[in-house]
């Protein structure tokens, strides 16, 4: 059981944030470059020191700045996997895999037996005497899960580790870590600013945003009610947060700052999380008529071909609040939608999911 | 016309260039050939057999071994200490290791004299303990290690410096300490910059006058190394000087090249190139 609550001001910004990871599970950090998570790693790993707060693994205290506890890096039980490896180049992989049973204080002999039983285990036990300039990408980071793995570390720690590889690899290698992770006891804390490897690894997911905590819990938690603009521009949807003031008709609006949107009222006050799917937003050369209550104009800044084949565009609206639709392509050019185009976004109050 | 000009302009800076390659070339390189085609091959290996030229060389090798081990050995935790930390004073100290290599070897002979001589600074301390340094082998030594310590560190430092971070960081989360890490990877990466750091000093030892004339003197057998006698004996037997002169050319060449470049491929089986990472 990982729980670790800490600051640190980093020139611009400041890094504040609790996280806690259970044994056995994996903890996947998501966010931007420049959020934070590889500072976060560094702290747990040992390498950079908090300004306050306490990290505790599973009941010993590695750091605590009201106990005056400072743990450095070559006295906690971690093993860390970076995004370029940093395998040793002077030394071949079974070296570079027995270098932190030596540094131990293990002889020689018992570390390079049990250097070689764990590349075997890991798949690449042919490969032991090669260096690391002689082995692909995906067989470096093999090399440096196993180097990290060969001293059983209560907490593993894992920045970027697939983002070197080319996509081919990446897709192999993604399958065997997870399974590889899978059967280990420890705690693993997965960094990586791809929102679909932080739902294909993680049992619980952490979304880091300007040094803060954005969001946690699981990924369909987070597929569902994203609470942060990164991860609702991964799955596309139109997020808004603003202040809910209640209208008395059933429905109530949201303030944003740029606009108000109508809902249906959850009751209740304060600020909340709005979320509209593309597809449900329609556009309309002319003023569209009946009972959608919320109609913004405005013009078309971006047509974007939405993957795989393109058939359904997605159409980014310059209104107050911008939005963006979804339609197919024949019904887009039905309209003669082109950028520069002044256009009506409409979608129903009933459209809108509200949370907290 | 402009591109016109421009075209002349280079050329010119293009002839320049040539000139004066040529003429550093011929200025360092005539005189060595001079040295070289002086006396006849085999005449030149017979006069290395004389007494008086084996008893320089034997001094000479001797005192510029013990003194590349004396600046290896201190030269190495000085230099890690200057790539890896900061500390009050750090910019005197850097300083004073880099002054060697400006100073007068006169001045640095002198220097010596008047801090460990008989009536030196630290002289009456030495002879507490019976020891005294001016005019013996010992220092000889001392004024090779003085000159010849800054071609060491200087190099090794940067070269501790330029190990990756990233390597250091990987070594703690392995448990290294950092002694283990100094060992077992800051030194085997920068193991090319410290062997031709060693080269360096070993050379500027071998060659060393100046210090060694002015504070450990001249005595034939227990101070006059290979350039010592070289000065003496251009005075009653020039070809024997050349013939030690010669000897000391092949010596300083052969460390430059061969410490230089031969071993790493000893230690490290690839090639320092295919060892960094793309």
């Amino acid at each position: 059981m990982l729980s670790c609550s800490v600051r640190k001001r980093l020139g611009g910004f400041q890094l504040d944030l609790s996280l806690s990871a259970e044994s056995g599970g994996t903890l996947v950090v998501v966010g931007e470059s420049g959020a934070g998570k590889s500072t976060l790693l560094r702290m747990l790993a040992g390498l950079a020191r908090p300004d306050e707060g306490s990290i505790e693994v599973d009941g010993a205290e590695w750091f605590s700045s009201a106990h005056g506890v400072w743990w450095p890096a070559d006295q906690r039980s971690v093993g860390m996997v970076t995004q370029d490896y940093a395998l040793f180049p002077h030394l071949t992989a079974l070296d570079n895999v027995a270098f932190g049973l030596r540094a131990s204080g293990v002889r020689a002999a018992p570390s390079r037996h049990r250097a070689a039983s764990m590349l075997e285990r890991i798949g690449i036990g042919q490969l032991a005497g090669r260096r690391p300039a002689e082995l692909s990408g995906g067989q470096q980071q093999r090399v440096a899960l196993a180097r990290a793995l060969v001293l059983e570390p209560r907490l593993l720690l894992l920045d970027e580790p697939l983002s070197a590889l080319d996509v081919q690899t990446r897709r192999e290698v993604r399958g065997e870590l997870r399974s590889l992770l899978a059967t280990l006891s420890c705690i693993t804390v997965y960094v990586t600013h791809s929102p679909l490897e932080a739902l294909t690894f993680g049992d619980r997911l952490a979304v880091l945003d300007a040094g803060l905590l954005a969001q946690s819990g699981s990924g369909s938690d987070l597929l569902r009610h994203p609470r942060s603009a990164y991860v609702a521009e991964f799955i596309g949807i139109n997020l808004f947060h603003g202040i809910i003031e209640t209208r008395g008709d059933g429905l109530a609006n949201v303030r944003l700052p740029a606009g108000t949107i109508s809902v249906v009222d959850p009751g209740g006050a304060g600020t909340v999380f709005a979320a509209v799917d593309p597809r449900d937003i329609t556009l309309h050369i002319d003023p569209p008529g009946g009972s959608t209550q919320n109609v913004r104009r405005g013009p078309v800044i971006e047509m974007i071909p939405e993957p795989p084949r393109g058939e359904r565009v997605r159409i980014v609206v310059g209104s107050s609040p911008p939005l963006v639709a979804e339609l197919s392509r024949a019904s887009a050019e039905g309209m003669g939608l082109e950028v520069g185009k002044q256009v009506f976004a409409a979608f129903k109050a009933v459209g809108v999911t509200v949370y907290r | 016309m402009a591109a016109h000009r421009r075209g002349s302009v280079e050329f010119l800076l293009r002839l320049a260039t040539v000139l004066a390659v040529v003429l550093l070339a011929l200025l360092l390189g005539l005189p060595l050939l001079a040295l070289i085609f002086r006396v006849p091959a085999g005449e030149l290996i017979g006069r290395i057999g004389d007494p008086e030229v084996l008893q320089a060389l034997r001094l000479s090798l001797i005192t510029s071994a013990g003194s590349t081990v004396v600046v290896v050995l201190l030269g190495l935790p000085t230099a890690y200490l200057l790539a890896a930390r900061s500390f009050p004073g750090k910019r005197i100290l850097e300083a004073v290791l880099d002054l060697p290599m400006v100073l007068p070897p006169t001045v640095a002979g002198l220097a010596l004299l008047l801090a460990f001589g008989r009536a030196g600074l630290a002289g009456s301390a030495l002879r507490a303990f019976g020891i005294t340094l001016p005019f013996t082998t010992m220092a000889v030594v001392v004024a090779q290690v003085f000159m010849a310590v800054p071609f060491f560190v200087a190099p090794v430092r940067a070269g501790f410096a330029a190990v990756d971070r990233r390597y250091l960081d990987a070594a703690a989360t392995l448990r290294a300490s950092e002694s283990y890490s100094f060992f077992r990877v800051i030194l085997p990466l920068s193991l090319p910059t410290v062997l031709a750091g060693t080269a360096m000093a070993w050379a500027r030892s071998l060659g060393e006058f100046g210090a060694t004339i002015t504070f450990a003197g001249n005595l034939p057998g227990r101070t006059q190394t290979m350039p010592l006698a070289v000065y003496v004996q251009m005075e009653s037997d020039i070809d024997r000087a050349v013939a030690l002169s010669v000897l000391l050319l092949v010596m300083s060449a052969t460390l430059l090249v061969g410490l230089r470049y031969a071993p790493v491929g000893l230690f490290w089986h690839k090639t320092n190139a295919q060892l960094q990472r793309p």
